[in-house]
């Protein structure tokens, strides 16, 4: 079963012109996906439609999502519904690990739940049992711990990004975007964290879903190494600029979505990133 | 939960480093306008202002040293040292009663006088000159002989060191200095504590002008004069003097009237806002041949040779037809009437004109058991002829107007600077504040909840602004008087007061404004581009 499934799908930043063009892709549920392409072909805004962070509407039938026990058209959902999707069934890693400022670190980790009526002291309660380790950690993050207090205007830029992740993550969601999540980690906490991801992915979500991870990343090696991502799906992009400008009926962009057990080596899927490779769809 | 952690955050957002901009922001704004203000209307005026109203608010506790005050009240028995002739010319003139005389050998003279209508003593302190001094002006004075500014000088130097020196200039000066020496005097004059500030118009007044300088005394905007008596200190001979002024035509003295049936109420609003507006001197003989004062002012007040509202000239206050035929002790049948004062030594006469009506009023009452305040009678009319205090009121008058100007640029400058730092602090913040909306709303946030939070967000910095601001207005405003001796009872009063709180709706209003232009902006934004601005 697809998770997403996109139609021909035709969407422009304001009223410029068309930045996707009958795009159409399938993405599946309940596996770790990861996308890849060239700076600026669009990723993080192909992925910001998916997770309804864009008001403009799509037409009928281009984007459905198959979540829980019906299939919903994008076009079909009020502004309630998406909020309550983004609220509920979504969680976002921001690629700049953005967090309230004049919060703490606490009450930016349980923000989500607060925004879902959680009580402070229980907000409070959960992200420090999330960071004493649990379901989603194996064991305690000190420093995390430590830090649980303070401000988030006052913790590093790689403080930042743990609490970016265990925020998108504290809410329960069905689905996570997260848009180059350990970017700002070292090499050890990149492999923890992903670690993490994927133990959150494994099990399924309060209602008996399965979890979706759809992870942008431009190191490839994060993407396809088992310590790390490990992902299922790729999906590729190729950059609009090479793209725009030819028929308007074609599609602006190149979208390819492919398993695991086609990309049989690192250096295979490094080849199809770089489309040095054949069409492996 | 949402709106409490909706409102955590625009409160927390206050203390948020970028909003720390804007106590320095209206700092700098405040210092700013204060200097642009200063340097370009000039602090020294409003500095005789604030003098002038320390002086009127505590009679008793200054100093007024006079010299060379030929024409002001006792000054030249002052001169001769007559003190006698002084002591009977305050009883007579002004209604005071010496209690004390102290004429030390060094030719100082303090006089404590008994008010005719209070119960407290009043000091009246003059310096005279030594022997030379005093045979000198008091000669060339007398003699209606030119007094040059040399001798004015002469009299300055000697008296430079008097603690604090006061300086009135008579009228008789008045044509006698060439102006050059005028201005010369004017710079010299300069730094002593109080000096009538335009020697020019006041030595060079002519009859008309002096008329003019005594209309504007006693015009000058009874009902706000009026009001402000309830307001400002009650011991001072300014305000003694509006009232005077005043009870000719406000409703304190048409209801007096009503209230001791002795005619009917004149009623304010009816007679135009400007009633007996100036005093009075009475008609030549010819008009006085040609009507006659009965049938002048029963004119008058029927309408049918005199409408109201006309100017009725008087020449002669001293004519017997008018004091014997009793009709200026009838003060209702100048209803009406513009009556004009060529004189100011007319005050006197004017004074006790209604002196008499309302000692007759208070005759009545006292026979008739009813409650007397004659304190209050009397204090209508002391003083009334002194033109040093004529003059202060004068300059008060003027003062006060300035000080409305000044207020109403702080007002406005306070504002401006709110205003401004309000505008400079969200264009500092709206990219931080923007990424944050969006963040709230990718996590669930309505595009409602972000108005609310946005309105609530602005609302509240527009708030502390606003309070910011005043505070640091207010207070530099305190210190700026405290500095300069005035008292903070400037603060009560009702222009002062109106224009602040109108500023201060129209400051929030500007602030819900731009609070609501933001907050429906913002709600139209894609979580995705609020989030992208950061």
């Amino acid at each position: 079963m697809n998770l997403f499934s996109i139609r021909d799908l035709c969407w422009a930043h304001g009223d410029g012109p068309p930045f996707f063009r009958h795009l159409s892709l399938d993405i599946p549920a309940g596996s770790i996906v990861s996308v890849h392409g060239d700076s600026g072909c669009g990723k993080t805004t192909l992925v910001q439609i998916l997770g309804m962070l864009w008001d403009r509407p799509v037409s009928p039938s281009q984007i459905s999502l198959n979540i829980g026990e019906k299939s919903r058209d994008y076009a079909s959902l009020s502004s309630a519904d998406r909020d309550a999707f983004r609220r509920d069934r979504f969680g976002f890693v921001l690629q700049n690990s953005y967090l309230i400022p004049h919060f703490s670190c606490s009450w930016n980790m349980a923000l989500p739940r607060f925004l879902a009526g959680l009580g402070f002291s229980q907000g409070h309660q959960e992200s420090r049992g999330i960071l004493s380790g649990g379901e989603l950690l194996p064991g305690p993050e000190s420093v995390l711990l430590e830090k649980l207090e303070s401000s988030a205007s006052k913790i590093s830029q790689g403080q930042r990004q743990r609490f970016n992740i265990l925020r998108a993550l504290s809410n329960n969601p069905s689905v996570v975007f997260a848009d180059e999540p350990t970017s700002n980690l070292d090499h050890e906490s990149s492999l923890f964290f992903f670690d993490v991801l994927k133990r959150w992915q494994s099990c399924l979500d309060p209602k008996g879903d399965p979890r979706s991870l759809i992870v942008i990343s431009h190191n490839l090696e994060h993407a396809y190494n088992s310590r790390f991502l490990d992902a299922q799906w790729f999906i590729i992009m190729r950059h609009p600029r090479r793209v725009r400008g030819a028929d308007a009926t074609l599609p602006s962009h190149e979208v390819t979505v492919i398993p695991r057990s086609e990309v049989p080596s690192f250096e295979v899927f490094q080849d199809l990133v770089r489309n040095r490779h054949g069409d492996h769809r | 939960m949402k709106t409490t952690v909706l409102l955590r955050y625009c409160w927390t957002d206050l203390f948020s480093e970028s909003v720390r901009l804007v106590p320095a922001l209206q700092l700098v704004l405040l210092a700013s306008c204060a200097t642009v203000y200063l340097f370009s209307k000039g602090l020294p005026e409003h500095q005789k202002y604030l003098r002038l109203q320390e002086l009127a608010n505590n009679p008793g506790s200054r100093s007024l040293h006079i010299i060379g005050c030929s024409g002001l009240l006792g000054s030249g028995q002052m001169l001769r040292k007559d003190y006698d002739s002084l002591e009977e010319k305050m009883r007579t003139d002004i209604g005071t009663e010496i209690i004390e005389r102290i004429v030390p050998d060094h030719g100082q003279i303090d006089i404590t006088f008994r008010s005719g209508y209070r119960n407290d003593n009043l000091k009246f302190k003059g310096t005279v000159l030594d022997d030379n001094d005093v045979s000198l002006i008091g000669q060339k004075l007398s003699d209606g002989n030119t007094f040059t500014a040399e001798m004015l000088q002469e009299v300055l130097n000697k008296s430079h060191d008097n603690e604090k020196l006061s300086i009135v200039l008579g009228r008789r000066f008045k044509s006698d200095i060439p102006e050059g020496d005028i201005s010369q005097l004017n710079g010299q004059l300069e730094g002593l504590d109080y000096v009538i500030p335009e020697i020019i118009p006041f030595c060079e007044l002519a009859n008309e002008q002096m008329d003019q300088s005594l209309f504007y005394v006693f015009k000058g905007q009874f009902d706000k004069i009026f009001k402000r008596i309830t307001l400002e200190s009650q011991t001072s001979h300014s305000v003694n003097i509006r009232i005077s002024a005043l009870l000719l035509e406000s409703d304190f003295f048409a209801n007096w009237r009503s209230k001791f049936d002795i005619g009917p109420p004149v009623p304010y609003d009816k007679v135009g806002g400007l009633l007996v507006s100036r005093l009075t001197q009475l008609p030549g003989p010819g008009a006085m041949s040609k009507f006659g004062w009965k049938s002048l002012l029963e004119g008058a007040r029927t309408d049918k040779n005199f409408p109201k509202g006309s100017v009725l000239e008087m020449e002669d206050l001293h004519a017997p037809e008018a004091v014997s035929g009793g009709l200026i002790y009838r003060p209702e049948t100048l209803d009406g009437m513009y009556i004009v004062v060529r004189d100011i030594q007319h005050l006197s006469l004017v004074k006790k004109t209604f002196l008499g009506w309302l000692d007759e009023v208070t005759n009545r009452l006292r026979s008739e058991s009813k409650i007397v305040d004659k304190a209050n009678l009397g204090a209508t009319t002391a003083f009334i002829e002194n033109p040093i205090t004529v003059r202060l009121v004068e300059e008060i008058d003027r003062g006060a107007s300035h000080s409305r100007q000044l207020v109403t640029l702080f007002i406005v400058s306070l504002d401006v600077l709110v205003i401004i730092s309000f505008l400079i602090t969200g264009i500092v913040r709206v990219q931080v504040t923007k990424s944050v909306l969006g963040l709230l709303r990718m996590m669930g946030a309505s595009r409602y909840d972000l108005i609310a939070v946005t309105l609530c967000q602005n609302l509240m910095l527009g708030l502390m602004g606003l309070g910011i601001g005043y505070i640091i207005g207010y207070s530099t405003l305190i210190l700026y008087f405290s500095v300069h001796g005035v008292p903070l009872a400037v603060f009560a009063n009702p222009y002062f007061v109106l224009t602040s709180m109108l500023s201060f709706v129209l400051g929030l209003l500007f602030i819900a404004a731009a609070a609501s232009g933001s907050a429906i902006m913002v709600s139209f934004e894609s979580p995705a581009r609020l989030i992208n601005t950061h």
